[in-house]
């Protein structure tokens, strides 16, 4: 079995597929890491770009516009590049399902092929199970990176311009993460911490890093705001409205861990500290 | 004081105060900020009480003292409570703080009346300037504006708040009388609401201005709210209402009274994102919705005649008055129906509709997927009202 190779893009992967489906398929597809942290970066800036829902009209000519001739040609299906504002929107999702983990290239190839033989609205609107199994894999990422800007603490280190936060990450979503808190914190360096990995955002650049764990003194996230924080928090619950199913229905317990608040009685009691009353 | 009392007493003091989103367009954000915080696009909850609500924005008072003795509001002068206010000073570094952990998206201001309305909408001014000027906070400010301030205080809160709001609190003059005898529709709230959407035209306030009804204080009608609701839309360019359900002396708050807080929010949900019209909301004899049934699902079994319909053939306006689809779903039915015919409920289902709910009102290629019955088998007999004033508007 030969090789196709595609990069963590959605062009280099849609090009991909066609390859294999012109040269028949006794060929599958890998991905090729970037080694160029340069190209990284410049990737994680177009990404940015569409998690703040800009179509990346800068890439969409990096589609093998020839490839794709030939395999209308030969194979048939629909000129996904007709529909320029429908091509953009599947882009954008297989932008990022590309960076779901454990990857699924079985999946995403039968996507493309969706959209090529039925339309990119076929596959971005979820009306088969498979489009509708790829969009959610581009959902999850997308909800791990807004999980992380609503969920993560951090904790300025003192006297030096640093915020440091500690998250938990399943798919390939931290470079989107520090680019937030880089935009929102701009002259701060920003660590991030998940499993073996940290990340540190300095200076517009993103740099990863394997820790051990084991050997690893980390500063605990609280200080005298914590506590100020809890008060705040508590005094915001109003017990006559008490619907602790549907709070925990927002966050994901997982994520519990890194929430002071989480950890309070009102949360799993209701009872309001205030006036006894739930 | 310590600070962890004053944020209990005066953050307790605001929770009743609604502000759901903290998102408005990302482009009114400086593309090159100095400071701290950005706008979100999209709204970010950083926690959630145990009542199920969001906490997005660091919601608290300047003070609760105040010289008004509303009905419904915990901080009336009558009321034997401590009575405490945060310097501005004290606040902006505090809400700074609570930034930079992370923990909230933004500051929304309020506060009881110490002196006049004028010399506390000073000191609310000059907290939101230190957050803006001294601390170089680019992010979300929702201000409160105090009635019977100045013209000048306005353009001032407006220079420097994301948004802005002032409650109307009862939908008319005789039932504002009821619950805050102090307090004049007309002149300290909506004349001060024309002065708000003088400063939108002005391109400053990116996230609009919004109100908040007190419901159930004044025996007030739902249809008397959304006709009020309705004309601050048209008239004075209001970006969203909010209701707030009444808690009585004794602090209880019935079921009944969240129903019928949450069908107004549905109300306000057709007209403003289905765009239904005035008369396209069902109201009982007694002015109220109903509260065993969505204001949607009323409507649609009020009219018999225009149920089924053809998902592969109706218009967009005519599927978003079918129960079970929004403008999501609907949205996609129509763009997707250009190159694809739907043939089953589950590629419905893919898309978005709630089968459950749309079955009995739609055919899909001619065939009937439900029935009414599952309505119908209420004790209740409903109307049927099969006049002009009911029927679809004409197919865009």
């Amino acid at each position: 079995m030969q090789k196709l190779y595609f990069e963590n893009t959605p062009e280099s992967f849609f090009n991909a597929v066609l390859q294999k489906h012109l040269q028949g398929n006794a060929h599958f597809l890998e991905r090729r890491q970037l080694v160029n942290s340069a190209d990284l970066f410049e990737w994680n800036n177009a990404a940015l770009l569409c998690s703040n829902g800009t179509s990346p009209e800068a890439r969409s000519d990096q589609v093998d516009h020839v490839l794709l001739e030939q395999y209308l040609h030969q194979c048939g299906g629909k000129d996904p590049l007709g529909k320029s504002e429908a091509f953009q929107d599947l882009l954008v999702e297989l932008f990022f399902a590309l960076h779901f983990r454990p990857e699924n290239i079985a999946l995403l190839e039968k996507a493309v092929f969706q959209a090529l033989t039925k339309g990119c609205m076929f596959v971005t609107e979820k009306v088969s199970d498979e489009a509708s199994a790829f969009m959610k894999m581009s959902w999850a990422v997308r909800r791990e990176i807004h999980n992380a800007k609503a969920f993560m603490r951090l904790l300025p280190v003192e006297d030096q311009q640093v915020l440091f936060g500690e998250f938990i990450l399943k798919h390939d979503t931290a470079p989107f993460i520090l680019k937030h808190f880089m935009r929102r914190f701009p002259g701060y360096a920003i660590i991030l911490l998940a499993g073996q990995k940290a990340w540190i955002a300095k200076n517009n650049e993103i740099s990863e890093t394997s820790i051990d764990r084991k050997n690893l003194r980390l500063p605990v996230l609280r200080d005298e705001f914590t506590r100020e924080w809890l008060a705040f928090y508590q005094s915001q619950y109003i017990h006559q409205r008490r619907n602790i199913k549907l709070m925990k229905s927002h966050v994901p317990t997982k994520y519990w861990q890194y929430m002071d608040e989480m950890q309070l009685d009102i949360v799993q009691t209701g009872v309001s500290p205030r006036t006894g009353q739930r | 004081m310590e600070l962890t009392d004053k944020l209990d007493i005066l953050g307790t003091a605001a929770k009743y105060d609604v502000c759901a989103a903290s998102s408005c367009s990302a482009s009114a954000s400086p593309k090159a900020p100095r400071g701290l915080g950005t706008l979100s696009s999209a709204p970010i909850c950083h926690s959630w009480t145990p009542d199920g609500r969001c906490v997005s924005l660091f919601k608290v008072l300047q003070t609760n003292v105040c010289k008004n003795n509303c009905r419904y509001c915990q901080n009336r002068c009558s009321n034997d409570i401590n009575r405490i206010s945060f310097t501005p000073e004290e606040l902006a570094k505090t809400f700074i703080e609570f930034y930079k952990r992370n923990y909230v998206e933004g500051l929304f201001l309020s506060s009881g009346i110490k002196g006049s309305s004028a010399q506390t909408m000073s000191e609310m001014i000059k907290t939101v300037d230190i957050v803006r000027n001294v601390h170089h906070f680019n992010g979300y400010i929702h201000l409160k504006v105090l009635p019977g301030i100045e013209p000048a205080q306005i353009e001032e809160a407006a220079r420097l708040a994301t948004r802005l709001s002032i409650n109307v609190e009862a939908p008319t003059q005789k039932a504002l009388l009821q619950i805050a005898g102090e307090k004049d529709l007309e002149k300290d709230i909506i004349q001060p609401m024309a002065l708000i959407q003088q400063q939108k035209k002005l391109g400053r306030l990116p996230g609009g201005h919004t109100t908040q009804f007190v419901v159930g204080a004044a025996g007030e009608s739902d249809q008397e709210i959304m006709r009020t609701t309705f004309w601050l839309y048209q008239k004075r360019d209001l970006n969203r209402a909010y209701f707030s359900a009444f808690i009585n002396s004794d602090a209880h708050l019935s079921k009944e009274s969240l129903t019928r807080e949450h069908r107004l929010y549905q109300a306000d949900f057709l007209y403003r994102k289905y765009k239904f019209t005035e008369k396209e909301i069902v109201f009982n004899n007694d002015g109220l919705l109903d509260l065993d049934l969505d204001p949607k699902l009323a409507l649609a079994l009020r009219q018999p005649a225009v149920f089924p319909l053809e998902v592969n053939k109706s218009s967009y306006e005519e599927l978003l008055r079918v129960p079970g689809i929004g403008p999501q779903s609907g949205r996609r039915l129509v763009t997707i129906r250009r190159e694809h015919r739907f043939t089953d409920l589950k590629e419905l289902k893919n898309v978005g509709v709630v089968i459950k709910r749309a079955a009995p009102f739609i055919t899909i290629n001619g065939k009937k997927q439900g029935s009414l019955n599952k309505f119908m088998a209420k004790p209740k007999q409903l109307s049927f009202d099969l006049g002009g004033q009911f029927l679809l508007p004409a197919a865009a």
